[in-house]
């Protein structure tokens, strides 16, 4: 059945907006209904307590009379009500003047109601047709409330009040109500559609240019309305065209990357090829002829490691190797090591390295990451200047860092050097793989913290900061 | 030597058994973990080179089935798995050296050679000095002398010098040092293991009239008297 019902529904009203416009709808409309039934009940309350506090007055003051002026007094003040009475449109006051022998002193009810408690408290009774004067036989029956005394001669008085008024309040406030709840429903749920309206059409930009991206077209960004007054909408739009240059910014690095590697294979291979096609042709083949080959062969395999390890740091979970590790001891270690290669260079290694330093991590990546920064200090650093080693803490950070002179980068270059088969000569002929500093920069990166790296003044600082807190 | 080369690549392991025939090794081939069971319980092995990704059984459950059976044979894992984790996998199984594939020839009979000496020779790794061709190393407090002269090593040098008395004619890859030394167990191009040599020879060897720090083009480090005497 709801499937059916469904079935009929415009696709448009199944989406969320539209579901959350209905529901919005009819969550106003109920609460209106609410809210007018408890006027109705508010407004019909009001009138009959108003009529029961004048019914008590009226029997009062007609009790003081039949106390002052005796049963005469009262007839007559009752026979000028009942001409009162007549001349009103509606709300119509009926009485009834019982002598101790129930004969009908005054009044124009026909009939004393069994229902009628002498009590002085005002209670509702049915008065039928024929309890009424004959005169007025078509105000309708009801419910009337009521009010009677007995005086001291064991006389008896009835006041009763029809409710026409009452009803007819109480009619109106239902016709009100009735067309304030349709109202309200109709204008919400035509806000609703609009709102949903507007909404699905903020939305389906968006998927329209997620679905582009998706097949493929990385240059689609979603069109932002050009006011000042940015929506959540146009934020989803800003975050989602952040993340698609990102996306097209890596596939390009991918791109970028995947001819490099291209490129710095394909050169070893073809030069191996050459070679063992050079040999197939010798008749003898010494094993040094093959060494040049193998040389190749195995730069190949160091550049493949490269690339494995780099691709496991970035995508698989490496703290779960970290261990505790005295970078200080691995520091000292490394540097007595490399100040003695600095200086076969002429190059001077001046290192400070507080002693005690130990942060989580991998000693193997760590001393891997050192150990490339130091290579590269000592590979662009010229004879008669200097590299400086620093290892200290303070507070909870651990700063490392390598400066080295007789580098001059642009801020681009800067960039473009930690991503991986960069090489800053175009011929691509500098000895490496231009993996490095990408090993680098993913290695700092699986400790939490990144390479930081700076040119100023003819010097080339590489820096991380390990946060020692957790 | 004798060795059980346990690997289900046919080429692989025909080509391998080959190259170390070449060099005067014999050698035989089993093409999963269960028949290189078989083969252990049979015939004795110096050194048993153990692929890991094989069928019917892999090769860290061949290895400590084998362990588990008494076998002590040193075992080489040769495997393409090469993760830190799955370093210690294979070690804590009970193999004896581990080598990522791809790997250099030389490199593998460097490492079959150690393993083979270290079965033949049981070093007694408590003992106080260690000594070889003049040159004596004091386990305890580090204090090293040649020809009874004090020679003063930094303590990188000192490990590198423990592990060439502990071997001695035996050729040392770059790589071996650096794993023993440094324990670095990844690829550098790094020039560490060069300059502490020189470094050491600076101080052990060139006092003295005769070298006892090789190198071997292509291949690695020797601590030796007489070169001829070297495998």
């Amino acid at each position: 059945m709801i499937d059916l019902f469904l079935k009929y529904i415009p696709d448009s009203w199944k989406t969320l907006a539209m579901r959350l416009a209905i529901r919005q709808s009819i969550l106003l409309s109920v609460l209106t209904l609410v809210a007018m039934l408890i006027l109705y009940w508010l407004v019909s309350n009001f009138v009959l307590v108003q009529i029961s506090s004048d019914l008590k007055y009226s029997l009062q003051q007609l009790s003081q009379i039949e106390a002052k002026q005796g049963a005469s007094g009262l007839i007559q003040r009752l026979d000028r009500l009942a001409i009162e009475n007549e001349s009103r449109g509606h709300s119509h006051r009926y009485y009834l003047y019982l002598s101790k022998d129930d004969t009908i002193l005054a009044g124009s009810l026909r009939h004393w109601p069994d229902e009628a408690k002498i009590n002085e408290k005002v209670t509702n009774i049915l008065f039928e047709e024929n309890d009424l004067p004959k005169e007025w036989a078509d105000i309708e029956e009801g419910l009337w409330p009521s009010i009677a005394t007995e005086f001291p001669n064991g006389s008896k008085l009835l006041i009763t009040q029809s409710i026409d008024t009452t009803e007819r309040l109480k009619d109106f406030t239902m016709l009100v109500m009735t067309f304030l709840v349709v109202a309200v429903t109709l204008i919400s749920l035509l806000l609703g559609w609009v709102q949903g309206k507007t909404i699905l059409k903020k939305i389906e930009r968006i998927n329209n240019t997620a679905r582009r991206v998706e097949h493929g077209e990385l240059g689609q960004r979603v069109e932002l309305e050009n006011n000042q007054k940015t929506d959540e909408f146009d934020e989803l739009g800003i975050h989602l065209n952040k993340m698609f240059d990102t996306i097209e910014r890596l596939m390009q690095d991918i791109k970028q990357v995947s001819q490099n590697i291209a490129h710095d294979l394909r050169k070893p291979l073809t030069r191996v090829q050459a070679q063992l096609e050079g040999l197939q042709a010798q008749e003898i083949i010494s094993a040094e002829d093959l060494d040049s080959s193998l040389e190749d062969l195995g730069n190949l395999n160091i550049t493949f490691n490269a690339i494995l390890q780099l691709g496991r740091l970035e995508s698989s979970n490496p703290q779960k190797n970290f261990s505790e590790v005295n970078l200080s001891a691995l520091c000292n270690d490394l540097i007595s090591v490399y100040a003695e290669m600095a200086d076969e260079k002429s190059i001077l290694c001046r290192s400070s390295i507080q002693d005690g330093i130990v942060i989580k991590g991998d000693r193997q990546l760590l001393a891997q990451a050192i150990i490339n920064l130091l290579d590269n200090a000592l590979q662009y650093t010229p004879a008669g200047e200097g590299i400086t080693f620093s290892l200290e803490q303070k507070n909870a950070l651990v700063h490392l860092s390598v400066v080295n002179t007789g580098v001059s980068l642009t801020e681009f270059q800067l960039k473009e050097i930690t991503k991986p088969f960069v090489r800053l000569d175009n011929a691509r002929s500098s000895e490496g793989n231009g993996l490095g500093l990408s090993l680098v920069k993913a290695i700092f990166n699986a400790h939490g913290t990144d390479l930081k790296l700076k040119v100023s003044d003819y010097r080339f600082l590489a820096e991380a900061v390990f946060n020692n807190n957790d | 030597m004798n060795i059980l080369i346990v690997e289900d690549d046919n080429i692989a392991a025909t080509t391998l058994a080959k190259s170390l025939q070449a060099k005067g090794i014999v050698t035989q081939i089993a093409d999963n973990g269960q028949k290189a069971l078989d083969l252990v319980s049979e015939e004795s092995f110096d050194v048993i080179i153990m692929d890991r990704m094989m069928p019917k059984m892999d090769g860290i459950k061949a290895l400590e089935k084998m362990r588990s059976q008494g076998i002590a044979t040193p075992i080489l894992i040769l495997s393409a798995l090469g993760e830190v984790d799955e370093r210690v996998e294979g070690l804590e199984a009970g193999g004896d050296d581990y080598l990522v594939k791809p790997y250099a020839l030389s490199e593998l009979i460097a490492r079959l050679n150690v393993l083979y000496k270290r079965n033949n020779f049981v070093h007694e790794s408590t003992q106080e000095w260690l000594k070889g061709f003049g040159v004596k190393l004091n386990t305890f407090n580090g204090k090293v002398f040649r020809d009874e002269l004090r020679v003063p090593l930094q303590p990188q040098e000192r490990k590198l010098l423990e592990y060439f008395l502990r071997h001695p004619n035996q050729v040392m890859t770059r790589k071996m040092l650096l794993e023993k030394v440094w324990d670095f167990h990844f690829e550098t191009d790094s020039n560490l293991i060069d300059t502490q040599i020189s470094r050491l020879r600076t101080k052990l060897d060139k006092p003295f009239s005769n070298a006892l720090i090789h190198t071997i083009r292509g291949k690695g480090y020797v601590f030796a008297e007489d070169l001829s005497l070297v495998e």
